[in-house]
């Protein structure tokens, strides 16, 4: 039976538990489309991947301490559920999730999600680039999550995440995670993540913070594999993160220790690399807000797991202006020059971004 | 003026003009709001924040030395700089910061838009609960180095809309000229083809595709024009060369209806005079039988036959120049021949003072025609020479020659040869020159010539499909020259020439 | 004289009557389980985390029958700015699902949602409070 329809009934059952609560529902829409041109491409593969147009949907059905969470992403190349997630409010400060969720190790996509509005620039960096766009790094997962938030020390929070779940497999056409809408578990295995993070206050994203990861990706059906007769993938992740948010600026940089071991029924294959980024963005007058992002790697060259991702960005330098110029609507653009492990080449995109709530 | 306003340039430049006048100032304005309403925000949010904080902080004091540790928050919020009014209002005593700061009336109400009240501070009031009462925290913050960097960012607003001003009418400016030079320039081109300088190309080379288009059909026209131009003037003037031909051969017509009028005339008269001379003659002849010789009857007698010959024989010529020229089958002849038949028996009757010259080729010089008409041209001509030359005596020379294309603009392209006659007579002047192929025109004493003469060898040379045209000069001589075409290729066609006596 | 005080009385019954100090008081059902609330509960409640009190979560409504109201929502409540609170929200709803407080634009409407969820929290003028039983303040958010 499809996980969405269990995670439905399971709201529905567990809704005598919130008996007195009215049913509180929300939906946010966050459009947006973007123009990219590519130029100065010196490789033979070098193709951007990316939605043109897309409205990414979130939805809320909260009943009492129950609530039922989504985001389905339309776009101009795919239509998917991204997130589903039945959660329960076990304290103030503590959320159970089950369903697909977005690990929480990546510092990236558990603040911004799909939603291109909320995040300053209009690409985000590639390590937490998602399954479908090349990305290397498992970032959907089907099983359970766990979120809270405590007090340290002074007004110091500690905010943890621990999830589990079915992880992504790898096919010719990259990483491909568990499809709610169409699933099939036979060959997904189970994966786990961590993540802890100091902040100085209830409410700034500043803070530092570590990220631990392990990951089971079968591969299946890949022509030439860096390894003959690779089976799977052992990946163990380690990083850490730092955010510096204050009135104007906004400096956020991490850092992971990838593990790689591909395994065949015969032999494996044991490698690493590293791979990171540094941020800065600062709030201009005129409700602009400039940024620039270096994207880098270590090691990245060898890695017999990152030749299975030909779109792999070795290094990357990104740099653009974001206009808010009305309301929940932005104006951005954005330079980038990418070099991957075979290519090069430059692009710029122009993009507007909204959210209607 | 109107000519200026009217201009291409003033009025892109106009318009440019009046679209920056529409836009600009509503721009700067919104602009400036703008700017204003993101700047305002941004204090706002940061002085709530921080307020929120500090009332954040003063709920959470401890009871005991309250006062002690609530002016330390009141001072800190001062040394953040923001901050230039902190006071705590707790049931009926106020505590506040220990460091000096700038005289502020606090108004008696809160803001909550920047600017609001007029008085350059925001001031912002949180009730904070202590345990079982409130206690008001009121802070003021300073507006003015918000209101500053307002002012400074609409001034760099104000002055990027300038330069954008200004150089959008550089821009106009110049675009106005290279969209206006290339119409000039047509427009000068057309003038010079309007006042009739209709080679001179239209060619403004401009990169302009409507322009480049324009200048393409222009110079169309203009190639079209000077076609038809030309065309015109082409069929104007073949039009005057055929009114002039036309006219031409109306004159040689009128011309050859009065001579063959004249002729059937002539010929009408001297057939009957014929008739009359017939009876003179034979009786005349009888008589002069009869009569003894020596006898003065027979002297008169003789005198009467001879002179009843003479009027035959000019009857004979009237007649020959009525009849029609064709009355022999044209055979092919060689043309020296009757010329040199003609000057043997000249030779016997022209005066010694007159030196005979033949100049002649040695080729035959074949012709078609009647070789005893033209024994009779050459001694008709070689008359008037020597008529001309009989009291000073003179040269008469004849000449034969071949002539390609003769430059006559009666005869047409082809072989033709001619038979010239020139003497060194007392000449001709233009007013006999005239009428001297007229019948009956003589310039001789009554008597002495009929008249008809050269017009019988114009009707002859005509018949022959020749020419026959004379040269005079007063007191030097006159040179006749006759053109036949020669019968060696394909004769060319007749030309349009008269025959004498063609009447019927 | 008499007719400059009467032109003073004049202007004094016709200017418009300074109210008397008013403030902004934080109100939940009578029967309410919520007995207090810090500034910082409140400002997380109405910034849309969760706030549980007996393992239920608390339902903020939000009151926008008065613009000054509103205004006293963004200064004293939630301490930001308008552009910034909206920021906070979306960021809330994407990541973890966070609700909106409910809106009311009627004074009537506040109170009659208040009096029919227990666990319903929300804020209103003290005048407003003072005839119905139903309504208990838990503290003072503002006054003048």
């Amino acid at each position: 039976m499809r996980v969405s329809y269990l995670l439905i009934a399971g709201l529905l059952l567990c809704s005598p538990l919130a008996r007195g609560d009215p049913w509180n529902y929300e939906l946010l829409l966050m459009p947006s489309a973007q123009a990219v041109g590519t130029f100065d491409r010196q490789a033979p593969v070098t193709e951007i991947v990316d939605q043109v147009v897309q409205v990414d949907t979130l939805f809320t059905i909260q009943h009492g301490a129950f609530k039922l969470f989504g985001e389905y992403l339309l776009s101009d190349h795919e239509g998917d559920l991204e997130r589903f997630q039945l959660g329960w409010q076990a304290s103030q400060d503590t959320v159970i999730w089950i369903g697909r969720y977005h690990q929480p190790t990546s510092v990236w996509n558990h603040d911004h999600h799909h939603g291109q509005y909320l995040q300053t620039s209009v690409s985000r960096p590639f390590l937490d680039e998602w399954e479908d766009l090349g990305g290397i790094l498992p970032q959907h997962f089907t099983g359970f999550l766990i979120e809270s938030a405590h007090k340290a020390f002074g007004n110091w929070r500690l905010r943890t995440a621990v999830g589990g779940g079915l992880a992504p497999i790898i096919t010719p056409k990259g990483m491909e995670p568990f499809d709610l809408l169409h699933p099939d578990s036979e060959h997904h295995q189970v994966g786990f993540q961590a993540r802890a993070s100091l902040h100085p206050g209830e409410f700034t994203e500043s803070g530092l913070g570590l990220l631990a990861a392990t990951d089971e990706l079968p591969t299946i059906g890949l022509a030439e594999p860096p390894l003959p007769g690779l089976d799977h993938v052992d990946l163990k992740l380690v990083g850490a993160f730092a955010i510096y948010a204050a009135a104007e600026w906004k400096i956020l940089a991490t850092w992971y220790y990838a593990n790689t071991q591909l395994c065949s029924p015969i032999s494996t294959v044991n490698g690493h690399f590293g791979v990171g980024y540094v941020e800065a963005e600062r709030r201009l007058p005129h409700d602009l807000t400039a940024f620039l992002r270096w994207e880098g790697s270590a090691d990245a060259g060898q890695s017999a797991y990152l030749k299975l991702f030909p779109m792999m960005v070795r290094q990357r330098n990104v740099g653009g202006l974001r206009w808010d110029f009305v309301e929940r609507q932005a104006l951005t653009v954005q330079l980038s020059d990418t070099n991957t492990l075979d290519g090069h080449f430059k692009d710029i995109r122009l993009q507007w971004s909204a959210a209607f709530l | 003026m109107e000519r200026l306003v009217n201009s291409l340039r003033v009025r892109l430049i106009g318009v440019v003009l009046v679209i920056l006048a529409a836009l600009v100032p509503p721009l700067y304005l919104g602009v400036s709001a703008i700017v204003r309403e993101g700047y305002a925000e941004r204090f706002v949010n940061s002085l709530r924040g921080y307020s929120r904080l500090v009332a954040d902080e003063l709920e959470a004091l401890d009871e005991s030395d309250f006062d002690r540790h609530a002016v330390a928050l009141l001072d800190s919020a001062v040394l953040s700089g923001q901050v230039v009014f902190a006071e705590i209002r707790d049931r009926s005593r106020t505590l506040h910061s220990s460091i000096a700061t700038q005289s502020v009336n606090a108004p008696a109400r809160d803001d909550f838009h920047f600017g609001d009240q007029g008085d350059q501070v925001y001031f912002i009031t949180h009730t904070v609960n202590r345990g079982d009462h409130s206690v008001a925290l009121r802070l003021g913050f300073d507006e003015l180095p918000t209101l500053e960097q307002i002012a400074a960012a609409e001034r760099h607003v104000l002055i990027a809309m300038a330069a954008f001003v200004a150089a959008s009418i550089a821009v106009a400016v110049w675009l106005s000229w290279v969209i206006a030079r290339p119409m000039v320039r047509l427009q000068e081109a057309a003038q010079r083809v309007a006042s009739g300088d209709t080679h001179a190309q239209l060619n403004v080379g401009s990169s302009i595709r409507e322009v480049q288009e324009l200048n393409y059909h222009l110079e169309r026209m203009r190639r079209e024009l000077v076609g038809a131009n030309e065309h015109l003037s082409r069929e104007i003037r073949e039009r005057e060369v055929s009114e002039q031909k036309r006219l031409d051969l109306e004159r040689r017509l009128l011309h050859r209806e009065r001579i063959a009028t004249i002729g059937t005339l002539a010929g009408g008269v001297a057939h009957e005079f014929n008739n009359i001379m017939t009876p003179i003659l034979l009786y005349s002849q009888l008589v002069l039988d009869e009569v003894p010789a020596g006898d003065t009857l027979a002297d008169y007698l003789r005198r009467v036959i001879a002179a009843a010959h003479r009027a035959r024989s000019l009857v004979m010529r009237i007649l020959t120049f009525s009849r029609e020229m064709d009355s022999q089958q044209p055979t092919v002849f060689p043309l020296r021949v009757p010329v040199e038949e003609a000057l043997a028996l000249l030779r016997e009757i022209v005066p010694t003072n007159i030196e005979i010259v033949l100049a002649a080729p040695d080729e035959p010089l074949p012709v078609l025609g009647d070789a005893s008409l033209v024994h009779q041209v050459v001694i008709n001509l070689c008359t008037n020479a020597y008529e001309a030359m009989r009291r000073s005596g003179g040269r008469l020379t004849v000449t034969l020659a071949a002539v390609e294309n003769p430059d006559e603009p009666q005869l047409r392209a082809g072989l033709y040869y001619v038979l010239q006659v020139s003497d060194t007579g007392h000449g001709m002047d233009q007013t006999v020159l005239a009428h001297i192929f007229e019948p009956f025109f003589t310039t001789r004493m009554v008597g002495e010539g009929t008249g008809l003469g050269l017009s019988v060898v114009h009707g002859i040379v005509s018949s022959m499909g020749g020419v026959i045209t004379v040269r005079s000069t007063v007191g030097s001589g006159t040179t006749f020259s006759v053109y036949l075409p020669a019968a060696t290729a394909q004769a060319p066609a007749q030309a349009p020439a008269t025959a004498a006596g063609a009447g019927a | 004289m008499r007719r400059l005080l009467t032109l003073i009385l004049i202007l004094c019954l016709v200017a418009p009557a300074r109210p008397a100090s008013q403030a902004v008081v934080l109100v939940v059902r009578a029967d309410s389980p919520v007995s207090e609330m810090d500034s910082v509960t409140v400002r997380k409640l109405f910034l849309g985390l969760p706030v549980l009190v007996n393992g239920r979560p608390l339902h903020p409504l939000r009151n926008r029958s008065d613009p000054l109201l509103d205004e006293i929502f963004f200064q004293q409540i939630v301490a930001m700015s308008q552009s910034s609170y909206d920021r906070q929200i979306l960021i809330g709803v994407n990541r973890q699902g966070w609700l909106r407080p409910v809106e009311y634009s009627r004074e009537a409407d506040v109170a009659a949602a208040l009096t029919a969820d227990p666990n319903a929290v929300s804020y209103m003028w003290q005048r407003d409070v003072g005839h119905n039983p139903g309504i208990r303040v838990i503290r003072v958010l503002w006054s003048d």
